[in-house]
């Protein structure tokens, strides 16, 4: 670059030589009009060069004001103290009450798998049962036309266990309907990772711009308040490890906690 | 032939949805399942041997699904192994690279109980033809 305008320069000044030369030989020679053009041209070049250096100059001013700038709104940004409380407080709790999320899904979703499955088998057991003795039933009892009161009560049995197997179904198809259910946990859980992975690159991002700035960032502990606390709208769930203030982890402890207060 | 003795491998990061593919097999009749959390965890089991069908995730932090059917069909005492994939990924072009990889099945999520025991049979149905 530098040396193409060096070499602009020196056929610029080439040129202003040369029309320089030209005029003082016309003036000499007489030639009164042909140095007037020269003088023109030579004017003309030399107001032409002046004008790239000046536009040159004001390109760089703009850029430095443009520096300044981004410089104070990185600075107005940083100084900006939920900022600050984002980055030690909230950011590093984000990711874990993402997985805690996760965690509370999986542990619900295993607890209503166990009792869909115990309740599976006993359903399953009682369509059995039902089925055989409505067989038997009708194979013995039935067929015995002497005794009417049995044969009244025979009606009533054959209907029951008719119902009992058509609901027992019923029963067995629902359970198969929770089951298929608790997929979501698996489909949550995968996005939530994800949306996880995207918060950590944030807050690497993050951090690097308040370094850039010369900002130190320190990891406050349990004592700090969560930027996210306004007005006395709580602080949400309790997440493990990620707890904010003084909280309690039983409603043994909130009892304990009431009585010695005196209620 | 699908025996319903048949021993099986089900593969999945998340054991909620290891337990429910359990469950749906041994609804169907298939009671000799095993599980393995990561294609890295069930590659040795796999390599033990005993196993006769592969139910597998694809997306697992250790070694996806896709790693771990490409490396049973490089084993030669495994290549012929019936592998069902069961997964939320469903771009077409990875299910491409499952079926050139040689998959036998592929369920996407979420799934029907139907679905899954249509594509179990169908894994077995072409094998046999």
């Amino acid at each position: 670059m530098q040396a193409t305008d060096v070499g602009i320069q020196d056929v610029d000044n080439a040129q202003l030589i040369q029309l320089a030369q030209d005029y003082m030989e016309h003036l000499q020679t007489g030639e009164n009009s042909q140095a007037m053009e020269a003088f023109n041209a030579l004017s003309e070049l030399q107001s032409q060069q002046r004008e790239s250096q000046e536009s040159e100059q004001g390109l760089y001013q703009e850029v430095g004001k443009l520096t300044r700038e981004l410089h104070e709104s990185i600075n107005d940004f940083m100084q900006d103290s939920r900022i600050q409380t984002m980055m030690s407080d909230d950011m590093p709790d984000a990711r874990q009450r993402l997985n805690h999320v996760i965690e509370l899904t999986e542990q619900s979703t295993h607890t209503t798998l166990t009792a869909v499955e115990s309740s599976s088998s006993i359903i399953s057991v009682l369509q059995q049962r039902a089925s055989e003795l409505q067989q038997n039933f009708n194979g013995h009892i039935k067929s015995d036309e002497n005794s009417s009161a049995l044969s009244g009560l025979a009606e009533e049995l054959d209907a029951f266990l008719l119902f009992v197997s058509k609901d027992a179904k019923k029963v067995a198809n629902d359970l198969n309907e929770i089951l298929m259910a608790q997929t979501a946990q698996d489909l949550t859980g995968q996005v939530i990772q994800r949306v996880g992975m995207l918060v950590q690159e944030v807050e690497k991002n993050l951090l690097m711009l308040l370094q850039l700035g010369g900002e130190q960032v320190q990891k406050n502990g349990a004592e700090n308040q969560s930027g996210f606390k306004r007005n006395n709208s709580g602080y949400g769930p309790a997440v493990p490890g990620a707890e904010k203030g003084d909280n309690v982890h039983s409603q043994e402890e909130v009892d304990d906690l009431l009585s010695s207060l005196g209620f | 032939m699908m025996d319903k003795n048949m021993s099986i491998l089900v593969v999945d990061d998340f054991s909620t949805m290891r337990r429910i593919v359990k469950n749906l097999l041994s609804e169907l009749g298939f009671t000799n399942i095993s599980e393995a959390d990561d294609g890295k965890t069930a590659l040795p089991i796999l390599e033990k041997g005993g196993i006769d069908f592969l139910v597998t995730d694809w997306n697992m932090p250790g070694m996806p699904g896709i790693e771990l059917l490409k490396a049973v069909r490089a084993n030669p005492d495994l290549k012929s192994m019936p592998v069902l994939m069961v997964t939320a990924e469903a771009q077409r072009e990875q299910i491409m690279e499952a079926a050139q990889a040689g998959v036998n099945g592929y369920v996407v999520k979420p799934f029907t109980a139907e679905t899954l025991k249509e594509k179990v049979d169908g894994v077995f149905a072409r094998l046999e033809s």
